[in-house]
């Protein structure tokens, strides 16, 4: 399973302010974090206003590659962000965060992810916006995997995401990405699954348990990526678990370990 | 308790049929339907709103009221007369051309309905020149925008524009919302009204259309 580190994101204080402030300091720790987490990837979203985005982006960039020798996951919908971004970080910038199959988005997107040859996170929605019944989402995205091969773009290098909406707001919306998931793998058994998890449980208390349950309710239909909070313990632990149930731990040995380093408690 | 305390707590509780029945059970003991309304069913949206506001009641229960007073103002509306049901004022809401984001906007159109505004929702994906023809048409007191999109964003701003090109501007409260969209980004691009979420919303959309009466009745 593929952690995606989630913290780097404007539209959180902490990182917003450091943004503004040009605080280095801050966004390095918090690289620097989720890297000894686990995190094997890093997603950077400068998310603040369109103005000034991509030179918050490109400093952010700036900040972590001289810190850290880990891939990154440039995260913006907007086209001439993203490539500045992956410009700017050359190699090290290995996955597109994300496109949609909205016409406009994903015409001004293909020629940067096949002149890049990155991973892309491709989500399940058009301009219909995110139906609501899996068979829909996953139609989406048998079209986007499609759409993405014509350009040369292999089914391994995208991340199909289901999209995950709060179950506070319709009771069936993680049962919807279980759903979408399970005819991913079943249909596309090439290309490759991520999906947040926090929003699964926006708006109900206690959102970390809701959490951590939907996470090993996603890796049980064959999840390949997660983008989460690596420098959540509890939430890294139970994935640990969960592998280990899922068969994916041989001889238990990384459950054993992770032991061993104190880091199931 | 009256019956009309009843209501309110059925309603506060999401209980959709026990509305209904106590609802009836009023109009049938020859309760006007204004009352019913107004001692009823909004007071009870008041307090989920408030609850709300304190965290003391999460979205489920909001939406279960919500739909509660729905069925409370359905089931009244053949009994008050034209005009009775007089909302407080009409809000034209939608996300931004270019963003497909509906669940944040879904709950601050519920909220606002709950408080007896008129609400008239676009949807999705709405460019400038529809949210101007809307807001002319319906004569609309509010109009309020929704962005997820750092990209959509500058959309918010296309269709305030486009409202002063029209003339549109001066007549309309323009409130803006969403996740990436902040206070100073609304002063920025010179709306009205900013509110963090569904429940301030409301509390903004009141504040604010206070403001301007009073300052109408004053010029």
């Amino acid at each position: 399973m593929l952690v995606v580190g989630e913290l780097i994101n404007g539209s959180r204080k902490a990182i917003s302010q450091a943004i503004t402030q040009r605080d280095a300091q801050t966004i390095r720790k918090v690289a620097r974090e989720q890297y000894q987490a686990g995190a094997q990837l890093l997603d950077v979203n400068a998310g603040t206003s369109p103005d000034q985005e991509i030179d918050d982006l490109l400093w952010l960039l700036d900040v972590i590659l001289g810190e850290l020798d880990v891939p990154l996951c440039i995260d913006s919908p907007n086209v001439y962000a993203m490539e500045a971004g992956l410009d700017r970080a050359g190699d090290r910038a290995v996955m597109v965060n994300s496109i949609t199959a909205q016409k406009s988005r994903l015409e001004s997107f293909l020629p940067l992810i096949e002149a890049h040859q990155s991973q892309v996170v491709a989500l399940c929605m058009d301009e219909g916006g995110v139906p609501q019944q899996a068979q829909e989402r996953y139609e989406i995205a048998a079209r986007l995997v499609k759409k993405l091969a014509s350009r040369g773009i292999a089914p391994e290098k995208i991340f199909l995401d289901p999209i995950v909406c709060p179950v506070s707001v319709d009771y069936h919306a993680a049962q919807v990405a279980r759903e979408t998931l399970r005819l991913i793998k079943k249909h596309l058994p090439q290309a490759k699954t991520i999906c947040g998890l926090s929003n699964i449980s926006f708006g109900l208390p206690s959102r970390r348990l809701l959490n951590h349950n939907f996470l090993s309710l996603m890796l049980a239909e064959g999840l390949d990526a997660a983008i989460i909070d690596p420098t959540d313990d509890a939430l890294m632990a139970n994935l640990t678990a969960t592998q280990t149930l899922m068969g994916r731990d041989e001889h238990c040995l990384g459950y054993i370990t992770a032991h061993r380093e104190g880091k199931l408690t | 308790m009256t019956d009309l305390e009843q209501i309110t707590q059925r309603l506060i509780g999401g209980d959709i049929p026990g509305v209904q029945k106590l609802a009836k059970e009023a109009l049938d003991a020859g309760i006007p339907a204004q009352e019913i309304l107004n001692q009823g069913l909004l007071p009870g949206m008041n307090v989920v709103g408030d609850r709300f506001k304190q965290n003391q009641i999460y979205i489920p229960e909001v939406v279960l009221s919500a739909k509660a007073m729905h069925a409370g103002v359905e089931l009244l509306r053949p009994h008050l007369e034209a005009g009775q049901i007089k909302p407080s004022a009409t809000v034209v809401i939608g996300t931004v051309q270019g963003d497909l984001h509906d669940i944040g906007k879904n709950l601050v159109t519920m909220m606002l309905k709950g408080a007896g505004f008129e609400v008239v929702d676009l949807g999705i994906d709405v460019d400038p020149e529809r949210f101007a023809e809307e807001v002319a048409e319906r004569k609309a007191h509010i109009l309020a925008l929704s962005a997820l999109l750092t990209t959509s964003m500058p959309n918010m701003k296309k269709t305030l524009d486009l409202l002063s090109e029209r003339g549109l501007r001066q007549g309309v409260i323009a409130m803006v919302g969403g996740a990436p969209v902040t206070q100073t980004y609304a002063d920025e691009i010179g709306a009205d009204g900013y509110a963090q979420n569904a429940s301030l919303a409301v509390d903004r959309a009141r504040e604010l259309l206070k403001s301007s009466t009073s300052s109408e009745s004053g010029g």
